[in-house]
């Protein structure tokens, strides 16, 4: 799914790119240009994903035959999370950003149909999640509105997933993949000034804490607050 | 140790009065029912320091088995234990012996007895250790030929293989004790095997069953646990914590700790009065935990008739994934069962 994501993210830049260089469309006096930064902070939020079930079976004296001492069926919630970027301009609509998320995820096991009739349980973790990554933003400057200070954008980009089981001593890695749309909507028109910023997309992760090591293509929103320099 | 007929549970074992003295004194230690002895004030765990163990076979066969037949089998039962990757152990076949299965001839050896008197035991493992470090420097394991024996690759339907009881012995013989992870069911006379996952586990399958030779993750954890190579001690971890009930802690809990990752099942048990465990050997991941009062086996199959085991709670889970760090340990809290 990520990859059609990247085509459809790609062609779309392809499209856009002629057209914003032609139109030059003048937001908030020469910022941003070549060598604008900007740096901001999100309030996150990742949805949750199931990892599956498991049995715990034991061997019978039957060849094609187990015994299942007990279920479980484990997920990830989804999680809030905070993020912080640092962008720079390549040019007045192209950026590319480093940042990293950081979020407290739980995980849960659901521990059940037990052959000795053990209550239920639902057996929980909180986790901590890191990604570090870069992206590549495309502001949409001709198609600003609101006089010019709300500017539409696309992003994608990669990062480093690392996350820590609870106790911070089993550490697991993997890659995240992202995919997002929004609107940046500046405040002010100076060379310097805040802007919010509201996204959703798509983020995508290999292994990390999954126990079934599967790609997870997640929904993302996040909302937050930017600062030109 | 011995290993019974599945049909049947403990009943008086009768093993040469050297290892009935060495047995009496040896204890389990650790999570992971690992065989120990006392040595001073401390318990210290059974194990062998030199390598190739070098072991001989008596040159008897049995009905249906032949002396070749039955070495065949049991160097493929050393070699199951040899291959386990995460440990540092090795074995050698030095030869075929006249000599019997019993202890205190300087000698390892495997070999058959006829000993119908012990209508309950397939086979059993003795040692001669060094009380002073608690260093095996002789085990001997004996088949008891009063049953009917086989070693077709595919298993013979009412016939022990020998290769699966041998494995299990074996791991007696590398200083393993008998791991609870199974499940029985009472029959007339005895204990049916519902289900196990454990070679170590004391009670057979039925005669023909060929299972018990591959060994499971328990056996892998057991096994490392006392013979870990360096490499291993830096990938493997362990959890540790108590079992209480109404605030006292529980003796002889059985606690199962299942990788939800890898579907891996390890047992062991709380072995103080606290009621404190360590489940060591483990592969890093995450785990669920069940705690079990020991009642799908004779208790004197894992503890010393004079230990006072608890088996009055009911079955229940712990309430936290335990994440279990390579090359190092996690603690968890209290699990907390109730009467039943």
């Amino acid at each position: 799914m990520i990859a059609g994501g990247r085509v459809v993210l790609l062609a779309a830049a392809i499209v856009c790119l002629p057209r914003l260089a032609a139109a030059q469309v003048y937001i908030g006096g020469s910022a941003p240009h070549r060598g604008s930064i900007a740096v901001g902070g999100d309030g996150t939020f990742v949805s949750g994903f199931d990892m599956g079930g498991a049995t715990a079976d034991l061997t019978t004296s039957s060849a094609t035959q187990r015994y299942d001492l007990f279920s479980t069926a484990s997920r990830v919630d989804s999680f809030p999370g905070v993020s912080l970027r640092v962008g720079y301009y390549l040019t007045r609509s192209i950026s590319i950003e480093g940042g990293m998320r950081y979020a407290r995820p739980t995980l849960s096991t659901d521990l059940s149909d037990d052959a000795e009739s053990a209550s239920d349980e639902a057996a929980t973790q909180q986790a901590s999640h890191y990604v570090f990554g870069g992206s590549l933003v495309i502001d949409f400057r001709d198609a600003a509105f609101a006089g010019s200070r709300a500017v539409p954008f696309v992003s994608a980009g990669a990062g480093h997933l690392r996350e820590l089981h609870e106790g911070n001593q089993l550490v697991e890695t993997g890659i995240e993949y992202h995919a997002t749309a929004g609107l940046k909507y500046w405040l002010g028109s100076g060379d310097h000034r805040f802007g919010l910023r509201f996204e959703a997309g798509l983020s995508a992760r290999e292994k990390g804490l999954d126990n079934q090591d599967e790609r997870r293509v997640l929904p993302l929103v996040s909302a937050g607050l930017s600062y030109l320099f | 140790m011995t290993r019974r007929d599945n049909r049947v549970r403990a009943s008086g074992i009768v093993l040469p009065a050297v290892a009935i003295a060495m047995l009496a004194a040896t204890v389990p230690v650790f999570g992971y029912l690992k065989l120990g002895t006392r040595v001073g004030t401390r318990t210290a765990n059974l194990e062998w320091n030199d390598f190739p163990i070098r072991y001989y076979v008596t040159e008897r066969g049995t009905t249906g088995v032949t002396a070749q037949q039955f070495q065949t089998a049991i160097s493929a039962s050393f070699g199951v234990w040899d291959a386990v990757e995460s440990v540092e152990l090795s074995t050698e076949f030095a030869g075929f012996t006249q000599a019997n299965p019993t202890s205190g001839d300087g000698m390892t050896v495997i070999g058959y007895q006829s000993r119908p008197e012990l209508d309950r035991v397939l086979a059993a493992t003795n040692f001669i250790v060094d009380t002073q470090t608690a260093e095996i420097v002789e085990s001997d394991i004996f088949f008891n030929s009063a049953f009917v024996w086989s070693t077709d690759a595919a298993g013979v339907t009412g016939r022990q293989d020998v290769q699966s009881i041998a494995v299990h012995e074996i791991g007696h013989l590398l200083g393993l004790g008998h791991s609870a992870l199974g499940e029985t069911e009472l029959i007339t006379g005895g204990r049916r095997v519902l289900g196990a996952e454990s070679v170590m586990f004391p009670i057979a399958f039925a005669a023909g069953t060929t299972h018990d030779r591959t060994l499971k993750a328990d056996d892998l954890a057991g096994i490392t646990d006392i013979y870990a190579t360096n490499a291993a001690r830096r990938a493997h971890g362990s959890i540790s914590g108590k079992v209480t009930k109404n605030g006292a802690g529980v003796l002889g809990a059985h606690i199962v700790a299942f990788n939800t990752r890898t579907g891996a099942l390890v047992g062991g048990f709380t072995l103080t009065e606290e009621g404190t465990f360590t489940i060591a050997g483990l592969e890093a991941g995450p785990y669920v935990l069940r705690v079990e009062p020991l009642d799908d086996g004779d208790l004197t199959s894992f503890f010393d008739a004079s230990v006072n085991v608890d088996v009055d709670f009911k079955v229940r889970f712990h309430d936290r994934i335990v994440a279990v760090p390579a090359g190092g340990g996690v603690s968890v809290s209290d699990i907390k069962v109730t009467p039943k």
